[in-house]
């Protein structure tokens, strides 16, 4: 969204808000609103009724030098007018708090358990407030800038009985976790997250309901993720995942990283789909610093990306069909998803965590054997996608086990912040590459598929097309290919060719200086939304002057999704809970980054 | 000879053969320390919530109380086969209505959905 | 006598020799066999073609620490396995697999056990295999387990019906309860009964993939749902015991399937070599398991129970049905005519089953056309 947009909305909204709202130029190019604590309950009601109906993040920034000192972001979008909106609310220093929208949009619940967890900003009226990534027990919060780092010893056990309380010392001279106490919840079991049902008579009734622990360690939960499940026989009453697990503090190593090393990070957050996560967070940074990277490397982009997206989704569909108990697609996926493994690595040297795509455009050109490879997959894929669908699309069991499984209404996904194809599967063709173009997606010809029904196998048809649409979309960048550079030539983010070092001494110090430190970034904040193979990915960068992002925030589409699960969930069985989980296509290292 | 006694060697053999791989599992198999929690029943790594032994749904119970309803009447049509062709007509049709008392029982617990899951 | 006692001591041991022996064979088979239809190598390192690796698993189950998880019913927990092997392996005593051969003078039947109740003894002790699951479940002091035991006992008796109701129509034809009887009227009927019993193949089939939990009906041991199923809690030997019972089971299974449809020991063409056509017909039985396993998904719990009881029941009762009348009306043509009969039957029951599915597939209609933001 452009600035312009943000202050025709914010002329709008001063009507009704007047002094409570002023404009701010931050993220750069776009613009947000700020709004004062008391009314952001009110301005997001406002907001959704100017159809912006779908939620997609609240990004803390701990500003510790500024009055005052912390900055949300909430970013929520327009499906129908195919843009978006941030508005900011600015909360001081001392016990700061601001009232809870999770009922406006239920997707705000995890996003503001995680800005307690990690900021220790308490959320007025929010049903849950315990922390969410972090255990239980954890002191003090771990992304605000004033948190020792290695202060912590971690301790490597599920259970929270055998796990000591840490105590670290606060920083001389000043409280650094002011606060916090009020915040702090007692260590104890789980079992109370989960109290028995009361009957229909009002009395709890304990008797014949089972709590069945599925994860972390659990054949289907794809990685470390917990639920939580009440059971009456086989039939699901309550679910509640616990998340956490794999939680590596990405966003907080990347502000003690350069721009550059930074980039390895987000390889890791989704490890299925590295190159899409490049491709985001590569974009932000571009935006932020102000340079585009050169035609050559945006189509190979492109082509880099849809092929991550290829690969995901064919991860996604082996360990589908592999938890209904299907086992042989998981190997012919796997086949074909070495195959993409095998162009990355001729590319990088790396199979999974390549960081090819690199703010500036890409880390180097492809081989001359890229191309040939590609074009090989290029001609057997369409019939490989068919050979699944043999095997799945119409087979009767197949069809029992998903279909009318995992229901998701749209309304309930737009307020989840679903997307990705587990939104496109509750019948709204939203897709940011469609939406909000990137890397020139408006020039490409392809489709969004959608279903109808919100269940597992609409969620299962439309990435099955997807697959076939990014086939498309190789073949269309193939062709618009040509010769070039694959690095701006802007010398802000890339150092001098090797050949001026020779002969020029200010060269050979920018050379030094980007190589030694990396290059810097102004002051402001950037955002650039993309759509990777599971949905929408969105890198909040925030830059302070120096080598290193001040705060780099990832909007994961997992993390979203996997909120809406425990409503997919509901009445079902611990079957339908497999096929569920694993067609919401989540990646644990996307959800606990 | 008894034809049964065969049954009894298999039976012999075969419970023998179980017995002594238990056995030889015994001595061979190592014990080896570990924490008290080796020995907890797994559940995905977290410490069980509850007890496994509670109390389970009626449903189960129905499924076995209709197996027991239906399996007696089929086991009552095995002496009824082996002599069908010596009964002709006449045993046609009275399993015909043996058999249409079974269906009528049949269509009422299907009726009344003891059939359905859910 | 004493020759007939030392006889049948022999045959059993052998029968228990070979049947055993064929279990880390199928697990070999069945291991090298999906690979290969899932493009990967399988087992490939212990011995030639990897035959050893079952024999390597054995050895390694062996010398396993022997663990009593706590809080499991000792006993119960101990003998669960073993309920599940025995029966497996006793069941085999009463299986016909040649026709009676002359040594020394004597005419000596390859079967263990010829007792005139055979197709009674086998089911009732296939019956008695739903105890190692639900012992098994209920000792182990673990919700997967428990959860594991009561879906498959529930599974496992459900399926009984459809079983018990097919075998009552070959029955009807053989008019005997003896397997050799039953392996003897195939003979003079001239056709196998698969042909007269079409449907009742068809249904036995799907009902023994259940009563066997096998893939697509291995819900008591789905490893994405309940992770092992009843035998979570079990290690070392003792899981080896389920696992051998299984495959024993499976023998078991073919060879009565053989028996009952496939014309025993007879040779369809070539050599009149009894045991070997048995065999074979054994392994082609067993390979159609395997294949059927790599290539569908599982069912669901409440959908497994809907067919056994609302499809397989009716239509057993169905085949029951035809085949009592046919015989009594058709006289001697009866096995020709319900060979016909029961070919359209099955044909039938496929098409409305046809239908029904196709019904259900109409109200979804699959992707709607893109709208909204993808147009």
């Amino acid at each position: 969204m452009h600035l312009e947009d943000t202050r025709r909305l914010f002329e709008q909204a001063r009507e009704r808000f007047g002094e409570d709202i002023s404009l701010s130029d931050r993220p750069s190019g776009e613009g947000s609103i700020v709004v004062s604590g008391p009314r952001v309950r009110e301005f997001t009601q406002w907001a959704r009724s100017q159809s912006f109906d779908f939620f997609a993040d609240i990004g803390g920034i701990d500003y510790l030098f500024e009055s005052p000192r912390f900055d949300l972001t909430y970013t929520v979008y327009s499906t129908g007018q195919k843009r978006h909106l941030h508005y900011k609310v600015k909360l001081d220093e001392s016990a700061p708090a601001v009232d809870s929208i999770s009922d406006i949009y239920a997707g705000a619940n995890w996003h503001e358990r995680e800005l307690l967890d990690m900021f220790g900003i308490s959320f007025n009226g929010h049903p849950d407030p315990r922390r969410i990534l972090m255990p239980e027990h954890w002191r003090g919060h771990p992304l605000r800038k004033d948190y020792p780092i290695n202060g912590e010893q971690v301790q490597f056990s599920g259970n929270f009985g055998d796990v000591e309380p840490q105590t670290l010392p606060p920083a001389p001279g000043q409280d650094a976790f002011a606060g916090w106490q009020a915040l702090e919840t007692t260590p104890g079991s789980y079992t109370q997250l989960i109290e028995p049902a009361a009957g229909p008579d009002g009395q709890p009734d304990a008797d014949g309901r089972m709590i069945l622990n599925m994860g972390p360690q659990h054949p289907s939960t794809h990685g470390v993720l917990r639920l939580l499940i009440e059971l009456d026989g086989e039939n699901i009453t309550r679910t509640l995942p616990d998340i956490g697990y794999l939680h590596t503090g990405i966003e907080k190593t990347a502000e003690t990283l350069s721009f550059q090393q930074a980039l390895t990070l987000t390889d890791r957050m989704d490890y299925l789909s590295p190159l899409g996560n490049n491709l985001a967070y590569s974009l932000s940074v571009e935006k932020l610093v102000g340079v585009e990277a050169p035609p050559r490397a945006t189509v190979l982009r492109v082509i880099l990306a849809e092929l991550t997206r290829i690969q995901s989704h064919l991860v996604w569909l082996g360990t589908h069909a592999l938890d209904m108990g299907a086992m042989s697609p998981f190997f012919y996926c796997f086949r074909e998803r070495d195959q993409i493994l095998d162009m990355f690595e001729m590319i990088s040297g790396v199979r999974m965590m390549t960081s090819f795509i690199c703010p500036g455009g890409l880390r180097e050109d492809v081989p001359d054997e890229f191309m040939p490879a590609l074009e090989q997959f290029m001609r057997v894929f369409p019939s490989r996608v068919g050979e699944y669908e043999t095997l799945l699309t119409k087979n009767p069991i197949w069809l029992e086990r998903t279909r009318g499984v995992g229901r998701l209404a749209l309304d309930d996904a737009l307020a989840y912040g679903v997307s990705g194809a587990s939104l496109r599967g509750s019948g709204l063709a939203w897709d940011i590459r469609k939406a909000e173009p990137y890397c020139g997606y408006e020039t490409y010809e392809f489709e969004i598929p959608a279903g109808t029904h919100g269940d597992v196998y609409d969620r299962y048809l439309c990435r099955i097309e997807e697959l076939r649409q990014s086939h498309k979309i190789i073949r269309q960048a193939m062709n618009r290919l040509e010769p070039g550079p694959v690095q701006t030539n802007d010398r802000k983010m890339i150092p001098p060719p090797k050949n001026e070092l020779d002969n020029s001494m200010e060269s050979l110090i920018h050379h030094f200086l980007i190589s030694t430190i990396g290059f810097t970034a102004p002051h402001g904040e950037a955002h650039v939304p993309t759509e990777t193979g599971r949905g929408l990915l969105s890198f909040y960068i925030a830059g302070d002057g120096s080598p290193k992002p001040y705060r780099m925030r990832a909007r994961t589409p997992s993390f979203a999704n996997l909120q809406a699960l425990p409503v997919m969930l509901q009445g079902g069985l611990v079957a339908d809970a497999v096929a569920t989980i694993g067609s919401i296509d989540i990646v644990l290292g996307d959800v606990d980054r | 000879m008894n034809p049964y006694l065969p049954i009894l060697f298999m039976l012999v053999i075969a419970t023998a053969f179980a017995l002594a791989a238990m056995a030889l599992a015994l001595f061979v198999g190592r014990p080896r320390p570990g924490p008290e929690r080796k020995f907890a029943p797994y559940e995905c790594g977290i410490e069980p919530v509850g007890s496994a032994r509670d109390r389970f749904p009626v449903k189960f119970y129905l499924v076995a109380m209709l197996f027991i309803l239906f399996d007696i009447e089929v086991i009552f049509l095995y002496p009824w086969a082996v002599v069908f062709r010596q009964l002709g007509v006449f045993g046609l049709i009275e399993m015909a209505i043996f058999l249409g008392i079974l269906l009528v029982g049949y269509i009422y617990v299907w009726r009344v959905g003891a059939l359905e899951w859910q | 006598m004493l020759f007939d006692l030392i006889a049948s001591f022999i045959k059993a041991v052998l029968v228990f020799a070979v049947v055993m022996s064929f279990v880390p064979f199928l697990i070999w088979l069945e291991r090298k066999l999906v690979a290969w239809m899932q493009q990967r190598i399988g087992p490939n390192r212990t011995g030639p073609f990897g035959l050893l690796q079952p024999i390597a698993d054995a050895v390694k189950l062996i010398i396993k620490e022997n663990i009593f998880p706590s809080g499991v019913e000792k006993i119960t927990y101990f003998l669960a396995p073993m309920m599940s092997m025995i029966p497996a392996l006793a069941a085999f005593a009463v299986i016909p697999f040649g026709s009676p051969v002359r040594i020394m003078g004597r005419t000596v039947n390859l079967q263990v056990a010829d007792v005139n109740i055979g197709i009674l003894y086998i089911l009732a002790l296939s019956s008695l295999a739903v105890y190692g699951a639900v012992l098994a479940g209920w000792s182990s002091n673990n919700k997967y387990s428990l959860l594991g035991g009561l879906r498959t006992s529930a599974q496992m008796i459900s399926y009984e019906l459809p079983i018990g109701l097919s075998v009552v129509s070959i029955v009807l034809l053989t008019g005997s309860l003896s397997l050799n009887e039953v392996v003897r009227s195939q003979a003079s009927h001239g056709i196998w009964n698969i042909f007269p019993q079409f449907l009742g193949f068809i249904i036995l089939l799907i009902s023994y993939n259940a009563e066997l939990n096998r893939a697509p009906f291995d819900l008591g041991e789905a490893e994405s749902e309940i992770v092992a199923g009843y035998h979570t809690e079990y290690s070392g030997f003792r899981f080896a015991m389920f696992y051998m019972g299984e495959y024993v089971n499976m023998v078991t299974v073919a060879a009565l399937v053989t028996v009952l449809f496939l014309g025993g020991w007879q040779a369809p063409f070539g050599p009149e070599i009894p045991l070997l056509w048995f065999l074979i017909k054994i392994f082609a039985f067993i390979l159609l398991y395997m294949w059927v396993r790599a290539t569908f998904p599982r069912v669901r719990y409440d959908q497994l129970m809907a067919l056994g009881w609302k499809i397989l029941v009716p239509a057993s009762l169905a085949n029951l049905a035809m085949t009592a009348v046919i015989i009594v009306l058709g006289g001697p043509n009866a096995v020709r005519i319900l060979s016909v009969g029961s070919i359209v039957l099955a044909v039938l029951v496929g098409l409305v089953l046809k239908a029904a599915v196709a019904l259900r597939t109409k109200s979804a209609p699959g992707l709607a056309p893109p709208a909204g933001a993808g147009s």
